[in-house]
């Protein structure tokens, strides 16, 4: 499922533009299709991968935070906003709450993902050691640049690890679309609408032939994580009852720390640069989604072929993964978690 | 209480048209106004003040149908303090409305020939931007149509030509485009239009 399955959903869109179909609870006359702002200034990322799910936290010096949870079975529940430290507590103001629930039955009636606007503070005592960060009641992160650090790329687990740590982003970003994954997604028919990284770049995510739907996602330089930026575009092709296949590929490019640190220290908050430009390249490569041996979408859901996860940097690879290694986001048994 | 109904009864079918056609037609354009509410479950109201211009047929004797058809040109939106011009805020702002119903044929009052009738209502309204979520929704409902025609000079149309001054209130209940959210739509149009009629005396 998981890419693909969202891509398709305009597969069953509701003829008419969106008469007879459910597009889901009424916005606010002028609501944002995205209020989140992207971030400036260095940035500090955390991962916590655990049998269930899989959690992502990217802290900002400028105080904002994005907080990525990533069910195993891809569902993502993301919640972004404001954060402080104060004497040994993080506290957390979550501004706007995601969520992108994994569901079932005919495409026009899922939900797709959807956002609201919360007011919601949480308190919780947290420690920072070195690469690691322990939040009471959610456990020990490590921090994302060592987990990508640790990840081996001339072993193929190494870079299906790393595909699912991109995966893990590619999910985040989709959870900001709008309906996405829903009937709803026939509002971006010939209606391109663009959504902010958190970090960095753009999405943007348009329908076309209502009858024969194509979706196009476009991501250009898309950060939502530091490490991973993403450029390049999916295709769907499907017909009215969600049958068709996926082509095109998303470039990525996976970005290490560099010699610069923050702050640092016992904060949560301790960063490093998110410049680009200023931070070595550690992989780089292309994950493709068709036409060769494309992803073969059945109602909605991925039912066959298979992702090739193409590496330029540090070696040239090519590796095959059948359809169903992105339905289940477990990390557990990759990189620095694989050896706690 | 019979007897009550009887002369309800027999009053309301004095006021029924008793000149006898076969058939008639009329057509006509027109422009006016319409005033949507429309209340949903999880947030405040939703008002729209639009400008129809609109298509309205009947077809048929004092016993008929009617259509009308309108697209609209939406003026004002507005939901609790926020207020704003659709066409100012988002890149595009499509409002239709369409009304369709049997329809009874009044006696004449003075030079205004009276029709109304009960039916069925569908309106459809999209905004969209690339900033802002897409407002759209769809719905049905059932209305009530009511419409005075009067002819116009001699000069016009070879006699064909007419006013008319033509409204309906119709109240939607069911949602088309978002699974139950919306709980209901209060919308009241008036046009005037001017047209033509052909018919057939015996």
């Amino acid at each position: 499922m998981t890419v693909a399955r969202r891509l398709v959903t305009a597969g069953t869109a509701c003829l008419f533009l969106g008469v007879a179909c459910n597009l889901g609870p009424f916005p606010d006359f002028l609501e944002r299709l995205d209020p989140l702002d992207p971030v400036e200034g260095q940035v500090k990322a955390w991962i916590l991968a655990e049998e269930q799910q899989t959690q992502v936290l990217v802290l900002s010096e400028s105080g904002r935070f994005l907080h990525s949870v990533i069910g195993r079975d891809t569902a993502v529940v993301l919640e972004t906003g404001a954060f402080s430290i104060s004497g040994k507590q993080l506290v957390m103001q979550s501004e706007v709450r995601y969520e992108f629930p994994q569901e079932s039955g005919a495409v026009s009636n899922r939900t797709g993902a959807q956002s609201e606007q919360i007011n919601r503070e949480k308190r919780r005592d947290a420690l920072r050691e070195g690469e690691r960060l322990t939040i009471e009641g959610w456990g020990t992160f490590v921090s994302t640049a060592d987990y990508v650090s640790g990840l081996d790329f001339s072993t193929s687990t190494g870079r299906g690890c790393l595909l699912k740590y991109i995966q893990l982003s590619i999910r985040t970003a989709q959870s900001r679309i709008r309906n996405f994954g829903g009937g709803g997604t026939v509002i971006y028919h010939n209606n391109r609408s663009s959504f902010s990284g958190f970090l960095s770049g753009e999405q943007t995510i348009v329908v076309e032939n209502l009858l024969s739907p194509d979706t196009t996602i476009s991501s250009r330089d898309f950060q939502d994580f530091p490490e991973v930026r993403l450029d390049g575009r999916i295709v769907s092709h499907v017909s009215t009852a969600g049958d068709g296949s996926l082509e095109d590929s998303i470039s990525f490019r996976i970005l290490g720390a560099t010699s610069e640190t923050g702050p640092g220290g016992g904060g949560a908050g301790g960063a490093v640069s998110s410049d680009p430009s200023a931070r070595p390249v550690l992989a780089s490569g292309r994950l493709v989604y068709g036409p060769d041996d494309a992803i073969q979408i059945g109602q909605g859901d991925v039912v066959g072929g298979s992702y090739e996860l193409v590496l330029t940097t540090p070696t040239s690879s090519g590796d095959i993964f059948p359809w169903q290694f992105l339905d289940d986001l477990d990390l557990r048994p990759c990189s620095v978690f694989a050896d706690q | 209480m019979t007897r009550s109904l009887c002369i309800i009864g027999c009053l309301a079918s004095q006021l029924v048209c008793n000149e006898s056609q076969a058939f008639e037609h009329r057509h006509g354009v027109g422009v006016g106004y319409q005033s949507v509410h429309i209340s949903a479950k999880e947030t405040e109201s939703f008002h729209l003040r639009s400008f129809p211009l609109s298509y309205a047929g009947r077809y048929g004797g004092t016993v008929g149908a009617e259509l009308r058809v309108a697209t609209l040109f939406p003026l004002r939106a507005r939901q609790g303090e926020l207020k704003f011009s659709p066409r100012a805020e988002y890149e595009h702002a499509q409002q239709f409305d369409a009304f369709l119903a049997p329809n009874l044929r009044f006696s004449k009052v003075f030079a205004w020939q009276l029709d109304s009738g009960l039916g069925a209502h569908l309106q459809y309204v999209r905004f969209r931007s690339t900033e802002y979520v897409e407002w759209s929704t769809g719905a049905l409902g059932l209305g009530a149509s009511a419409g005075a025609r009067t002819p116009l000079s001699q000069e016009f149309w070879a006699g064909h030509g007419e006013l008319s001054v033509l409204g309906h209130l119709a109240y939607d209940f069911i949602d088309l485009s978002r699974g139950g959210h919306m709980t209901g739509g209060v919308v009241a149009q008036v046009l005037v239009t001017v047209g033509y009629a052909l018919g057939t005396q015996k």
